[in-house]
């Protein structure tokens, strides 16, 4: 088993237990060859991979291209704040464009869900989703295991609490994927408009109590809250948010043990989370992000490898 | 024309020929003769056994897209696809550009259908530009020929406005057709609210979302009177409120309701796929919602099915999920879907009932000689090529379906499927 069961990365939902574990593996020689001094290797030299984000991005597109450049793959980058269909040019015709001028991969942010599946099955090209929409957010979720993996071991039978807005959040989705895969249990916990009134199916405990949340967890992994994205207002305010649900040094100063602290960023520093909590040893924000990389060329190195 | 049609089966509970098999002379637009072994000289013999004949069927919802959108269909390939699927009679939605809201764009309709072999009939908007508040003349174009009034595919908001229209329209005994949802309750909602719905990254559009519309709707009609056909029930809940509502309104308070076919043959779990020709409003439910409007058909609370027959250009459709507009396309395979999926669930006059018999009490049509020759019994395989309609948005394309329609008389033509 050195081979990914799909061709595509487009979700955690449809990885094999096998698949995630692979890419786990995968990243720790990674993240080895980024801590050496010459971080780079010739693995995708000749793969052409392009970057499409239709949606804004920071940090996922620069880690995403960071690890195309250590892998020494080429690398093209479209970026459009808005979606191609509201420009007037179709999702599959931008695709079809780029994938005329030879292109093996696409690494495709997009604010629709679903939206990988659909390219998926129309071009030849290899898909990573760097999230859809609320749907999949599956590198995001490699890379939050990896992490937590790297500070308190397997995660099985760990328990991991995902706080803040569930319905929006790919993040949260593609976690309790990845997780549950892995033998985790979690605790979902915010606003009861934001946590969906079917996500029990998943087999995941929900809360409202932010102090029993962090009370029952080892890891806290603590999302962004975007009141702005919204059309519908689901809190009121996000001085209240903070009141009730925000994770802030008296919380955790309350409780009997130590947890781990998580943060896919970017913060919104005194709502979800205060400074005195993302900055203290209990936080591996930072270690996620250099993980990220290290995932990244693992996926997109186990692709190539698929493909030849 | 003059054809003798031999050896088909009547399945018309309200001909004395009924369950027989006989012979059809058609002569020059017009049924001749019904018997046992007739003797026709000089007639084309076509041999239908096996087949059973059948009073024509009959759509209440079919956006026919005409005038403004026919670049998906017109009235024309409307007629075809209807003839296709054994439709003699279609009524096509206000949903139009202009919409049909006037005398006038009644008539249009009205007069571009009389050169096709199919009854099209016009529905006319509730309200002006489907703005949820303005009444449109209804009483005009019901003298114009509109057969009922509807805002379809949007529901009324302001019960006030429904109120007045279910009022507005009883001098002239006027039919209401509304599709049940509260806007506010479906939201930014994309699929069936469920565990489905969370795996697929997208917000849910729940049952209640359509319940509560129905209950509204209901008491409306009570305090009202008058003529109200729902239309595209999806939900357990509101079959429940339909069968009890139909137990104690009051008797000048007529509800009948309609399911679409689509409802009954696909449910949630083939929108997993992301494949937005699954993509319809009312969303496809959960297999129980599917079973309840089974009952609901078995047991009358149900009145009617319709097609909701929505053409839409590929481009309107082969689009990321979220962006793909609502709808399929169902005149031309209701038919086979039904008896494939039914076919040992309801009897043949139960599916005939549904079809033909009952749609056309809704819509308060005299009975007349328009006629369907169906075979129950043999398999075929839909494809692009065999769809009349210009719009190909089905989901059904490749599936094989067991029920055809041979043969098509209406409006004193007689047309043989291939």
């Amino acid at each position: 088993m050195s081979q990914l069961s799909s061709k595509h990365v487009i979700g955690i939902e449809h990885l094999t237990v096998d698949d995630i574990q692979l890419i786990l593996k995968t990243a720790t020689q990674f993240k080895e060859i980024i801590n050496r001094p010459i971080k780079k290797v010739p693995t995708l030299r000749d793969i052409t991979i392009a970057n499409l984000f239709f949606e804004n991005s920071t940090r996922t597109r620069i880690s995403f291209e960071l690890a195309q450049k250590r892998l020494s793959a080429d690398v093209i980058n479209f970026t459009s704040s808005s979606s191609s269909v509201k420009k007037g040019e179709t999702l599959l015709d931008t695709v079809n464009n780029i994938l005329s001028m030879k292109v093996d991969m696409i690494v495709m942010r997009h604010e629709s869900p679903g939206a990988a599946h659909y390219l998926a099955e129309r071009v030849d090209a290899q898909i990573v989703n760097a999230g859809d929409g609320t749907h999949e957010h599956p590198t995001q979720a490699l890379l939050d295991t990896y992490s937590m993996q790297e500070k308190i071991g397997d995660v099985k039978n760990k328990k991991i609490a995902i706080i803040g807005d569930i319905m929006h959040s790919r993040v949260a989705l593609s976690n309790i994927f990845c997780l549950k895969k892995l033998g985790a249990e979690i605790l979902l916990c915010g606003p009861s408009t934001l946590i969906p009134k079917h996500i029990g199916a998943l087999g995941v405990h929900v809360s409202h109590n932010v102090d029993e949340a962090l009370q029952w967890c080892d890891v806290a992994n603590v999302l962004r809250i975007q009141l702005e994205r919204q059309n519908t207002k689901y809190f009121p305010s996000l001085r209240e948010y903070a009141l009730y649900f925000g994770v802030n040094k008296q919380r955790l100063d309350k409780l009997q043990k130590e947890i781990v602290i998580m943060h896919p960023g970017p913060i919104n520093r005194g709502v979800e989370l205060t400074s005195d909590v993302a900055d203290s040893e209990h936080s591996i924000i930072l270690e996620q992000v250099e993980n990220g990389v290290a995932i990244r060329m693992a996926v997109m190195y186990l692709l190539a490898n698929k493909q030849a | 024309m003059h054809y003798l049609l031999k050896n088909t089966t009547i399945l018309d509970s309200t001909s004395s020929y009924h369950q027989q098999k006989v012979d059809v002379w058609l002569k020059d637009g017009k049924i001749e003769k019904i018997d046992t072994a007739i003797q026709a000289e000089g007639a084309e013999i076509i041999d239908f056994s096996g087949c059973y004949l059948t009073p024509g069927f009959c759509d209440i919802y079919v956006n026919a897209n005409d005038p403004g959108f026919e670049y998906r269909d017109d009235i024309d390939t409307i007629a075809q696809s209807a003839l296709a699927g054994g439709f003699t009679t279609i009524c096509a939605t206000a949903n139009n550009h202009p919409i049909t809201q006037s005398k006038a764009q009644v008539e249009y309709i009205v007069n571009k259908a009389k050169h096709t072999a199919v009854h099209i009939l016009p529905i006319g908007a509730i309200t002006e530009n489907f703005d949820g508040k303005s009444p449109s003349e209804m009483h005009d174009m019901h003298t114009a020929g509109a057969v009922a009034f509807s805002d379809v595919p949007h529901s009324i908001k302001d019960s006030g406005v429904l109120l007045r229209a279910l009022q507005y329209v009883q001098p002239f005994n006027g039919l209401i057709i509304s599709m049940p949802f509260d806007k506010t309750l479906v939201g930014e909602g994309l699929v069936n609210e469920s565990a489905i719905s969370v795996s697929m990254g997208m917000k849910g559009i729940t049952n209640l979302s359509e319940y509560v519309a129905v209950q509204r709707d209901i008491e409306l009609l009570r305090y009202t009177g008058g003529n109200l056909h729902l239309t595209g029930i999806s939900t357990a809940e509101s079959v429940a409120l339909i069968r009890q509502a139909k137990t104690n309104l009051p008797e000048n308070a007529h509800l009948t309701c309609a399911v679409f076919v689509h409802h009954l043959v696909s449910d949630e779990n083939d929108v997993k796929s992301f494949d937005s020709n699954y993509k319809v409003f009312p969303p496809l439910r959960t297999q129980q919602d599917q079973q309840a409007l089974i009952e609901g058909l078995k047991d009358g609370t149900i009145d009617c099915i319709s097609t909701q027959h929505t053409p839409l250009n590929i481009d309107e459709k082969n689009v990321e999920f979220e962006y793909a507009q609502n709808g399929m396309i169902g005149l031309e395979t209701a038919f086979g879907l039904l008896n494939s999926k039914l076919g040992n669930e309801l009897s043949k006059e139960k599916m005939v009932e549904l079809l033909s018999k009952h749609p056309r009490q809704i819509i308060q049509q005299p009975s007349n000689s328009d006629f369907v020759i169906v075979d129950f019994d043999t398999e075929h395989t839909v494809t692009e090529k065999t769809l009349h309609s210009k719009s190909k948005n089905t989901p059904y394309i490749g599936k094989t379906m067991k029920g055809k329609v041979k043969a098509v008389f209406s409006k004193g033509q007689f047309i043989v499927q291939p």
